[in-house]
């Protein structure tokens, strides 16, 4: 264990756990990330092999510590007068539960996100949990909920019969489709396709159709933008390009570190997607 | 059938968004439009928080044409916006934008205008901006309710922002509310101060009432005194044309420092809404005693800049500025001592001060406490304990301090003042929103929260009003100085000397 200098007035601790290659790719991200200064953070490597040092970034590094006992080293470091979250990078999903129970917050980045999903609702009551691929989505929530302020579309809604989401990443997508899918509480009344397609995009294209009404968010070619339509009964009743925001893991980091509370929604996708 | 919300909002971050909405612009060729209302609507429509059906039509006396109104776009966020590229949302912002050129006292201007809100097509919600000098609202008002544009129709809304000054005494502000009142109900009109748009403003009430720390000692027992400041380093900056007419006592006191005062010393609301919020500003505002004006003791000292040395150069007096006459006695600095007197503030002293061509740029307030009943280590420590002090600033640095007394390490019982600091822009780094911005959404969401009222406004034109009447009938040229770059005038000093308090050195 390395001890850096002690810092005052920070806003929480973040730890952030995964092996050194995932752990060097986050001291990056931190280090561009406007949240982290107010931080004291701990990095935890799960492969017992060094923690990248990374100048003037980590307060506390761990190494060397048995998968069994990555609570322990969270219990160890986190501090009872700040928040403590877990930034899961990668690690044993079958840890995630006794390390979730020490955190506020825990953010899921894993590569394969399917394995900690499948343990999350047990988690849900404990602390609040979220996943990046679920932070990408924000904004295309987002304009997908300014179609829905349009009455026109909201009396459609119940008509909806095909959802249809084209990206590379699969999960993702299933997650997108559970949220609409709770939020709207179609009951499986409305058929859900998922098409993996496209070279980088974790999420290309979204479709909801129905008898008198379509809804389309598409990413712009620029791929910084979205482009969004809602047809009602063949004509345009919208068609606008909106940012999509910064995508970059920096501004999803700072933007998750601003959250303390649980997301509702979220924890629904990952429920109806279990279902 | 889907609930009657919109059920994909539910714990969406991106916040809530106005329904359809046409933003129309009176004064859209005008300084205020170009500095701050085009950059605000580029900035949320960049966080999508405009809404999916949203067009700005502007109107002016300038001959544009739609495209020129475009490129006024264009400039206007290159310059004070510093966003100079070409993207994907200033171009569909830009879509959305027409112009139209006329007189607003023209009949035919309005019904221009109608046809041009029915071609956009169902804007369920319309906002008039009166960006234009006060001297046209009236006209625009009362050619708005004659063409039948000011109602609210059966489906949707309409609602008018009404910038500052808001009168220019108790009668012309009566007059004005009056005028709106025949064509707009007071839940349609947004009477704008940018101050409250500030994020520090509205943390003022997050501070007092979302903490149980605060509220049991914010009152007379444990209160000395307050002073709440508004500094700026400028000039009139080519403004003499207004400020000659105004003076920083109607420029300054009965708006912004009226209204941090009301947010200092209100009660706590019930609910965190526009009625109750501004229910509880009222009643603070009304618990504000006349000034007095009498004598050496007169509760209120104005005073004007002479030459002087400020923002690291030589700058010349007010009386020398373009536009200004030789013998001018307009204020530039303000100094006042309030009492309210309700249960909460009996005998605790508000003091205000706000000037030009002061040392600094700031705007703050300071609470400050009553020293211990008991100075039990006046003999062991040879520094003089202070007060403890509760500073919030608004701006720049937006944050909250607290100094309070702690000992110094060693083997000798020392004692000596600390600060402890709260800074936005450390603690939540990220971009604050601009006022306009907050301001303008707030309108469009129908959220009159961070908006004065009439009642608001008359009552405080009431309080300022016979101060800046009897300073107009003293008549004289005689009004007192301070150098530029100085913190007032002797006379102020004396003001709150009186009360064995002195200002704050910011």
């Amino acid at each position: 264990m390395k001890t850096g200098t002690p810092t005052r007035a920070r806003a929480a601790t973040l730890v952030t756990v995964g092996p050194p290659a995932r752990l060097a790719e986050a001291a990056g991200v931190l280090a561009e990330a406007d949240e982290a200064g107010s931080l004291r953070h701990v990095l935890i490597s799960t492969t017992g092999e060094d923690v990248p040092d990374v100048e003037g970034l980590q307060d506390v590094t761990v190494e060397n510590v048995r998968p069994q006992f990555l609570n322990n080293a969270v219990a160890a470091l986190r501090l009872s007068s700040l928040p403590t979250v877990v930034w899961w990078r990668g690690g044993p999903p079958d840890r995630l539960p006794a390390v979730a129970t020490l955190a506020d917050r825990v953010l899921l980045d894993a590569e394969d996100s399917l394995p900690l999903w499948r343990q999350a609702p047990a988690l849900f009551g404990r602390t609040a949990l979220t996943d990046f691929r679920w932070a990408r989505l924000t904004r295309w929530r987002g304009v997908m909920a300014l179609l829905f302020d349009l009455p026109q579309v909201r009396e459609a809604a119940p008509d909806f019969q095909r959802l249809r989401i084209t990206g590379n990443d699969p999960a993702q997508c299933a997650l997108f489709a559970g949220w609409l899918a709770s939020s709207l509480d179609w009951q499986g009344r409305v058929a859900v396709e998922l098409e993996k397609a496209g070279a980088s995009a974790s999420l290309s294209k979204v479709e909801l159709d129905g008898p008198s009404a379509s809804l389309q968010l598409a990413l712009h070619r620029n791929g910084a933008c979205l482009t969004t339509e809602a047809r009602v009964n063949g004509d345009v009743l919208t068609s606008r390009v909106l940012s999509l925001g910064s995508q970059a893991l920096p501004s999803l980091l700072s933007e998750e570190l601003r959250v303390r509370s649980r997301d509702i929604p979220f924890e629904r996708a990952l429920q109806q997607m279990a279902s | 059938m889907l609930p009657a919300g919109n059920p994909l909002l539910d714990n969406l971050r991106i916040e809530p968004t106005p329904g359809a909405t046409t933003l129309v612009i009176f004064g859209a060729s005008g300084d205020l439009t170009r500095r701050k209302l085009l950059p605000a609507l580029h900035t949320l429509s960049r966080g999508q928080r405009l809404p999916a059906r949203f067009a700005v039509v502007g109107i002016g006396r300038t001959e544009l044409s739609d495209d020129d109104f475009r490129q006024q776009f264009r400039e206007s966020l290159r310059e004070h916006a510093e966003i100079t590229g070409d993207d994907d949302v200033v171009r569909s912002l830009e879509g959305r934008l027409s112009y139209i050129c006329g007189d607003t006292a023209d009949p035919a201007l309005y019904e221009q205008l109608a046809e041009r809100l029915k071609e956009i097509g169902g804007a369920d919600g319309v906002l008039y901006y009166l960006a234009i000098p006060p001297g046209v609202y009236s006209t625009v008002v009362e050619r708005l309710g004659a063409a039948g544009l000011a109602g609210t129709p059966g489906r949707g809304w309409r609602r008018v922002i009404v910038e500052k000054p808001f009168g220019t005494d108790l009668a012309s502000a009566r007059a004005l509310n009056e005028l709106l009142h025949c064509h707009f109900e007071e839940d349609q009109i947004f009477r704008i101060d940018h101050y409250l748009g500030k994020e520090t403003v509205q943390n003022l009430l997050v501070l007092r009432f979302a903490n149980g720390m605060f509220e049991p000692i914010w009152n007379r027992r444990y209160i000395d005194h307050v002073q709440i400041t508004a500094a700026e380093t400028v000039g009139v900056e080519g403004r003499a044309a207004y400020y000659e007419g105004a003076g920083a006592l109607r420029d300054m006191v009965q708006n912004h420092l009226m209204q941090l005062l009301a947010l200092v010393a209100m009660e706590p609301p019930v609910e965190f809404s526009a009625g109750t919020v501004r229910d509880r500003k009222m009643d603070a505002l009304k618990a504000v005693q006349p000034v007095s004006l009498e004598g050496e003791n007169a509760d209120a000292v104005r005073a004007q800049y002479r030459a002087g040395w400020v923002e690291r150069r030589e700058v010349p007096g007010y009386r020398s500025e373009p536009g200004v006459g030789a013998e001018s006695t307009t204020e530039t600095y303000v100094a006042l001592r309030l009492r309210l007197d309700n249960w909460r503030w009996a005998g605790v002293p508000f003091y205000l001060r706000t000037g030009k061509r002061l040392p600094k740029r700031t705007t703050e307030i300071a609470i400050q406490f009553h020293r211990p009943p008991l100075e039990i280590f006046r003999r062991v420590s040879p520094t003089p304990l202070m007060s403890n002090l509760l500073v919030i600033n608004v701006q720049p640095d937006e944050g909250i301090s607290m100094r309070f007394d702690a000992k110094i390490p060693g083997t000798r019982m020392q004692v000596a003042p600390v600060m402890m600091n709260f800074r936005y822009g450390t603690t939540f780094p990220g971009e604050v929103p601009e006022a306009y911005e907050t301001l303008l959404l707030d309108a469009m969401l129908g959220d009159a929260t961070l908006f004065a009222r009439h009642d608001f406004v008359e009552t405080s034109w009431a309080l300022v009003t016979p101060v800046h009447e009897a300073w107009e009938e003293h008549g004289d040229t005689s009004i007192p100085g301070y150098e530029a770059g100085e913190w007032g005038p002797q006379e102020a000093d004396s003001l709150i000397a009186r009360d064995g308090r002195r200002w704050r050195t910011l």
